[in-house]
Order: structure tokens, then sequence, then C-alpha cells
């Protein structure tokens, strides 16, 4: 389970006993009147803008909850991969290819393999990067409870190699394996 | 894997290529949608008991539907909706029934396919019970670089008169979007894609002038 690695120094942001978040935070929207003129190939006009701001609370649940995913086609092409893929990452699976081992890994997957710059290092200056899953506390893709439905009614490891989709010594790893 | 096995789910003939029907042997076949309705529920409700879970997430990864035709009285609103369920009324789609059984046992629903499941009735559904849906189709490939492309050159000035994509599909999703209506939908959504950035730049594009938008697909990776 990914716990947040941050602590928010703000006045503006608090945990309650609840378990949640709260934040304070001041909505700035830009409204704009126009009185224009249109022509054929360009809009002009006079644009007014003022600011709008809007005090809003925002609240966080840092509880993670246990969490399962019913997918409507589950062995279809996407549900057999996902399924295999969370297995194989839950095991830390590694497997031959023709290029050689290949170890499980989220690379792909935005919440799990991106990161965003988060400020600037005190002492150093240096642009500070952390992965996107850290900042706050996130469901566990390898906590995940897979199940659902399927007009076929192949079972996972027949649907798995029906997709012909992953490679095969991982198929072979796979298929006599359970989600928890 | 081989332990897993799907539940049985609905199948209305219609709205997916012909094609899957070879399939299509574990099926709930009721007869009437207020009882797949019922059905769909249960299943939920059984899945969250059984793991002890919170919360129950559903997803739409199954087989490009038709559009949906969007008839007033009928799935316009949550109660025109709900009523036409009770009457078994054939516009109403797979994918609408799953997005109705989550929102009602207050499991949010994404859905990973091109066509209209958010009828009016269900938006106003997930509002009434404040219950997440989100989602069109799954965007990985094309349609990503094409928004990325288009966003960079209208940014900086430079204006794309013609725009052709080209959709390598495979395996069952593209034996089922060989069907024209169900193509329809994939080809709908990802022509709207570039459609925000053209309408932010009024120096490069007059009003209602677009680029000649076409997406082509290659079938021949279809076993």
């Amino acid at each position: 389970m990914s716990a947040s690695i941050l602590k928010v120094l703000s006045p503006n942001a608090e945990i309650r006993d609840d378990g949640c978040l709260y934040a304070e935070y001041v909505d700035e929207k830009c409204i704009v009147e126009t009185n224009s003129t249109t022509t054929n190939t360009t809009t002009t006009g006079q644009h007014s803008v003022r600011v709008d701001r809007r005090k809003c609370e925002l609240r966080t649940d840092l509880r993670v909850p246990k969490v399962g995913l019913m997918l409507v086609g589950w062995g279809g092409n996407n549900g057999s991969t996902l399924t295999a893929s969370l297995i194989a990452n839950r095991r830390g699976l590694s497997w031959q290819t023709r290029r050689g081992v290949q170890h499980a890994n989220y690379f792909g997957s935005v919440m799990l393999s991106s990161t965003v710059k988060l400020g600037i290092d005190e002492k150093s200056g240096e642009d500070v990067y952390v992965p996107i899953k850290d900042l706050l506390p996130m469901i566990d893709p390898n906590e995940l409870v897979i199940g659902g439905w399927d007009i076929s009614s192949l079972d996972l490891a027949a649907a798995m190699q029906r997709a012909q989709v992953l490679e095969p010594d991982l198929q072979r790893q796979v298929t006599p394996l359970k989600n928890a | 894997m081989k332990k897993l096995k799907p539940l049985p789910s609905i199948y209305y003939k219609d709205f997916i290529a012909a094609n899957q029907e070879d399939r299509a042997d574990n099926l709930i076949n009721t007869g009437s949608k207020r009882k797949d309705l019922e059905l769909l529920r249960a299943d939920i409700r059984t899945f969250k008991r059984t793991h002890a879970l919170d919360k129950v997430i559903v997803l739409w990864t199954a087989n490009t539907e038709r559009f949906s035709e969007l008839i007033a009285g009928v799935n316009d609103t949550t109660a025109n909706l709900l009523r036409a369920v009770e009457n078994n009324h054939d516009e109403i789609s797979p994918s609408t029934m799953f997005a109705i059984a989550s929102l009602l046992e207050d499991a949010p629903f994404v859905n990973g396919s091109p066509q209209n499941t958010f009828v009016p009735g269900v938006v106003e559904l997930a509002m009434q019970r404040g219950v997440y849906i989100g989602g069109d189709d799954f965007k990985s490939g094309q349609t990503k670089m094409k928004s990325v492309l288009v966003d960079f050159m209208v940014g900086a000035g430079m204006k794309p008169i013609a725009i052709t994509s080209y959709n390598h599909l495979g395996n069952n999703d593209g034996l089922n979007l060989n069907a024209p209506s169900q193509f329809r939908s994939k080809e709908i959504s990802k022509r709207n894609v570039v459609d925000d950035m053209v309408e932010s730049n009024s120096i490069l594009y007059a009003k209602d002038e677009k680029p000649d938008h076409v997406v082509v697909s290659d079938l021949t990776c279809i076993n």
C-alpha cells in the first residue's frame, strides 16, 4: 500500500480526525465580457476581464479503501492482459523473451510510472520530481481484486491465449496462478 | 488464471457486430431488461460481499456498440430511462444497462469504448446518486499522438489542413469494428479529438472551418 511521502507545511491544509485532508483553496477564473464584431476571417473586439474568486474547501480522503474492479468483457484482450499483468507484478515475475529476460513492471501507466515536479530543492535550487503515485495514499494495483462479466465462457487462461498478446513464457507462469 | 471464470453477461444482438455471435456462449438470457438489471446489481453486491470490499468500480472494456438513438421519453431522463427498462425497450444498450446497475449500487462506472453509453438519463442518475461516471474510448495510440501533435502545431501558429490517421486494429476488437455501425462509433470518437484545438484559434480557422479529417482502419491484423 503506498503511503504519502509528502508533508504539506501550510496554514491552509490540515489532516483531521476523520482521516481526511482539508485544504482551503481559492479558485480563480477570468471572466470575459466581449463586445465583438465578426468578419469572414477573424473575430475582433473589446474584451473586458475581471477575476472571479471562489473560496473552496477541498476534502481528500486519505484512507485507502479495499477496491474490487469488475470488468465488462473480462475475457477480452484488455481484461485478460490486465489480469495477467496484475498477477505478474504482484508476484514479481520474470519471463524469457527472444530478446532476453523481462521483469514485470508498470511502465506505460500514467499513474504508476510518471512523475511530477514538486518544486525546487531548498539547498541546490534543482528541480525536485516525485512519482504521481506518491503524492497521496493511493490504491496499489497489486491489491486490486478483479472480476467481471463476459459473453464468452472461456476461463481467463484460455482467454489470455486467445488474445495472443503476452509472451508464451509469461502465459505459462500465470496460468496456474490466481489473484488474491 | 485457469480458475478465474467470467460471470454470464447480457447480449442484445443488435448492438454489436453479428460476427461476435460465435463467442456468445455465456449469457444472461432472461428476455426481460428489468430482470437483467436485477441480476447485474446482484452480481455487484455479491462480488463486494464475497471479497469484503469497501468499494467496487465497474469498467467497460467490452465490444464497441453501435450508437443508441436518443429518444425523448425513453433515455432523456432518469425516470424515463428506468421506465423504459421496466418496459423492455429495445433502444437501451448493454453498456447503458451496466451503467444503470453500477450507479444503483453506488459503484463508479468507467466507459472504455466509444459508444454513447452515457445517455442523458444516465448522467442525471449519476448526479442524483452522487456517483462518478466517466470515460470514452481508451486512448493509447493514434488518438493521443494526434491530440498532442495538433495541439503543438496549432499552438505554434501552424495550420493543419488535413489529418489522416491510421488505426491498426487487431484481434476481436478489429473483427467487431469491421461492421459499419460499430466502426462509426469509433470514427466519431476519434475525430472529435482535435475540435477543441481548432476552436481555440480563430486566426487559423474561420468559424466552422476544420481540417479534413479521415480515420483509416487497417484490418489486416485480424487473424
